[in-house]
């Protein structure tokens, strides 16, 4: 009695296939309580909408309240901004915005300048933040993994065997997904599969969110879009582990990212892979 | 041609050769079989080096080698345990066209094993259909939703004019 849910939220599909119901439990219930969380997600962290917490942050230094899941948010992308040297930042929001993907999608450029630091914009203070100097803040990078993570909390309530696949960013609870590796040049191929149990791989890839000359994910030392890696995969535990690691790969490599434990595929415009020890799968190359 | 205990050390110390190229000199292991043709020598070549991370002196042997795959084994111990990993080289024409080591690690990789050891490669890497592949999911680039893809539309065909 497999049962689907397709739904639009936070600027991406999502699929979310149910093996399996507790008692009980009615669908449209399930479905309320999912799009009801995705719709908090995004009204607090969306930099998109004009009513959001982020966009709030945006306008006016302050004391503001941190939103109840908003402090493993900044914890994460503080250990993150550390082991990057800066280069993975939420104040991307204000590059990203300047080159033209911004709440207007009107993809002019306009104001490209190098980003405030971290401790220029704001400072976390227990259940607060600080804004000392405002900054667009962008949650892209680990937003998306982290909503994984939280909806996988939610539905555990309602099922003992289910997958989430928010666009690329997959957990498995329960039941093994076969996950096809899309190929960045082709969308019709992938170039390898690999096997997700208890487990959340996040895919990430510079082909779709294309203007001009860039791409959507900008390394903030050249103020241009990353070079070079074209798509890159990544095996944790946690969902917003998985998907932030993932664009730290753009920027980084690996050995950088030593504290966290995690699997990578990274692949590049030669079509070379590199590949952690530990990421089992196949690959698909011309020899075999 | 020659006898097989003689055949096997050579492959064993052209594959050892080998994994030094791809900087895994440390481990020691057994050859546990070959693709089935028996009494065949390695022989490398630079074609190995194609790989950026990889050193470029290759040893060489003596002998022709029939065109195929063949597998080594290592066992090796790591801070987390016992592992074991596979090496496998792909001749063709006797120049090595392709050689992997693949992961057997059964339990979940630690931090500290991944800092342990290199990372693998892999050239040539080519797509497949996804209906002639065995899969449940895709994963790649999120897709993106119709504001996005109709404002890029448009901007598109305002540059184009």
């Amino acid at each position: 009695m497999d049962h689907k849910f397709v739904f639009e939220g936070i600027g991406t599909k999502w699929v979310i296939n149910l093996y399996q119901l507790n008692r009980g439990v009615e669908l449209k219930n399930l479905e309320k309580a999912i799009l009801d969380r995705v719709e908090k997600f995004d009204k607090d962290y969306s930099r998109f909408r004009q009513d959001s917490w982020v966009w709030k942050l945006s306008q006016n230094p302050g004391l503001y309240h941190l939103p109840p899941d908003g402090k493993k948010m900044f914890d994460i992308y503080s250990k993150l901004y550390q082991a990057t040297g800066g280069k993975f930042t939420p104040m991307i929001g204000d590059l990203i915005s300047a080159t033209g993907y911004d709440h207007l999608y009107s993809f002019v450029s306009k104001n490209v300048s190098t980003l405030k630091s971290w401790d220029e914009v704001l400072a976390v203070k227990g259940a607060d933040i600080e804004i000392f100097s405002t900054a667009l803040l962008d949650f892209g990078a680990a937003g998306k993994g982290y909503l994984v993570d939280i909806l996988t909390d939610l539905l555990k309530e309602y099922s003992n065997s289910f997958s989430i696949n928010a666009s690329g960013d997959i957990y498995a609870f329960n039941c093994t997904e076969k996950v096809g590796l899309e190929n960045p040049f082709d969308t019709s191929q992938v170039v390898g599969v690999v096997d997700i149990k208890n487990m959340s791989i996040a895919g990430s890839a510079t082909n779709r969110r294309v203007w001009g000359k860039y791409h959507h994910i900008f390394d903030p030392t050249t103020l241009e879009s990353t070079a070079g890696v074209v798509a890159v995969w990544v095996i944790a535990n946690e969902a917003i582990i998985a998907d932030a690691i993932a664009t730290c790969l753009f920027l980084v490599g690996p050995e950088d990212l030593n504290e966290f434990d995690f699997e990578y595929l990274i692949l590049d415009s030669k079509m070379e892979a590199r590949y952690s020890k530990g990421f089992q799968g196949a690959l698909f190359s011309v020899t075999n | 041609m020659n006898n097989e205990k003689g055949n096997k050390s050579i492959i064993l110390a052209s594959v050892i050769g080998l994994l030094v190229l791809v900087g895994l000199g440390g481990f020691l292991f057994t050859r546990k079989d070959t693709d089935g043709e028996g009494n065949e020598m390695i022989k490398a070549d630079d074609s190995v080096s194609k790989n950026t991370n990889v050193a470029t002196t290759a040893p060489t042997t003596k002998g022709v080698y029939k065109d195929g795959t063949y597998e080594a084994k290592g066992d090796y111990v790591s801070p987390g345990g016992a592992e074991e990993i596979d090496v496998r080289v792909t001749l063709t024409k006797n120049v090595i066209t392709d050689s992997s080591v693949a992961a057997m690690a059964t339990r979940p990789t630690s931090k500290m094993m991944q800092q342990d050891f290199v990372a693998n490669y892999k050239s040539l890497v080519i797509g497949k259909n996804i209906d002639e592949v065995m899969l449940t999911q895709v994963s790649g680039s999120s897709l993106t939703p119709k504001g996005f893809n109709d404002a890029i539309a448009k901007i598109k065909s305002q540059a184009a004019q």
